[in-house]
């Protein structure tokens, strides 16, 4: 990966949702299982991406 | 991919995670790297710092003799601070996972903008002892007791153990030597030299922030030791939010 990534506001929200998919998951149940360390290491990686895009958005909790 | 975005950050962004990725790696074997990632064609100050594997947030596999037992987790949110001269970390996390567990070991974690009942920089521990979660819930004001009215059993791991607060919390190479004077991760040779020489990176910049909080003891303090120092025409005034925060 380079060093230096920058992501317009619909890549972003494209990403977040093709990670949602990839997971199976709506946010809010993503959200809910990552606050109490309930997701396997891969969706953990999902949940913790979402997370970051959310803040780039400014959409973070 | 955008390149509108604020080129300044993105230089900015870039340097930090390129300094962040040699100082991990001058302590553990790796070939993971950071990057930042910044919104294009906006005018958002925010910026992600993390490693990143098939678009997705990644681990610094961590190995003891040879096989990989623990996972770091390495993660910061940064933004402009006032005056946008610099970017300053509003959150901050580094996790120890067991390889292939859903539960950390520890988090170092960091908020910037903590509210008043989190110290800003503590840590978790995900352990478990009853006389710990009895402790929790013991007393009617405790933020346990209120989460255990609501139905969630009092965990150790929801306790922030405080850490120096905003400018003196410890840094990645604090978490680093642990893991590996504790654990025994292996290191790359000259790592103990590498840790202290960023633990001083990270602590002379600490400093000069914490000489901001409260110049006058700045001043004392350098007089104590000969030196002449003139103050300002305008006084500065100490950051007490800073000095007092949790």
């Amino acid at each position: 990966m380079p060093t230096a990534i920058v992501k317009s506001r619909d890549e972003l929200l494209a990403w977040r949702e093709a990670l949602l998919t990839r997971v199976s998951m709506d946010k809010d149940t993503l959200y809910d299982l990552g606050r109490n360390f309930d997701l396997r290491p891969d969706e953990r990686a999902v949940y913790e991406t979402v997370r970051s895009i959310d803040y780039l958005l400014g959409e973070d909790e | 991919m955008s390149d509108t975005a604020d080129e300044q950050l993105i230089d900015k962004a870039t340097a930090f995670a390129e300094d962040l990725t040699s100082r991990i790696g001058r302590v553990i074997p790796t070939a993971m790297a950071l990057s930042a990632v910044v919104v294009g064609s906006d005018d958002s100050p925010r910026v992600i710092v993390a490693a990143y594997d098939n678009g997705e947030e990644a681990l610094f596999p961590l190995h003891i003799g040879g096989t990989r037992r623990l996972d770091l987790f390495v993660k910061l949110n940064c933004c402009w601070d006032r005056g946008a001269s610099f970017l300053a970390v509003e959150e901050s996390w580094f996790h120890v996972i067991p390889v292939g567990d859903k539960v950390p070991l520890f988090r170092y974690e960091y908020l910037r903008r903590a509210n008043g009942s989190i110290p800003a920089a503590h840590v978790h521990v995900h352990a478990h002892r009853d006389e710990f979660a009895y402790a929790l819930v013991a007393g009617e004001k405790g933020k346990a007791r209120q989460r255990w009215r609501a139905g969630k059993p009092p965990r150790m791991a929801e306790f922030h153990f405080p850490v120096g607060g905003h400018r003196f919390r410890p840094c990645i190479e604090d978490v680093l030597n642990a893991v590996v004077v504790e654990f025994g991760v292996d290191h790359v040779d000259g790592w103990e030299a590498a840790v202290r020489a960023g633990r001083e990176q990270w602590r002379r910049t600490q400093l000069r922030a914490a000489v901001c909080d409260a110049p006058d003891e700045a001043v004392a303090a350098l007089r104590g030791l000969g030196y002449d120092v003139k103050p300002p025409d305008t006084a500065v005034r100490d950051d007490l939010d800073r000095l007092r925060a949790y």
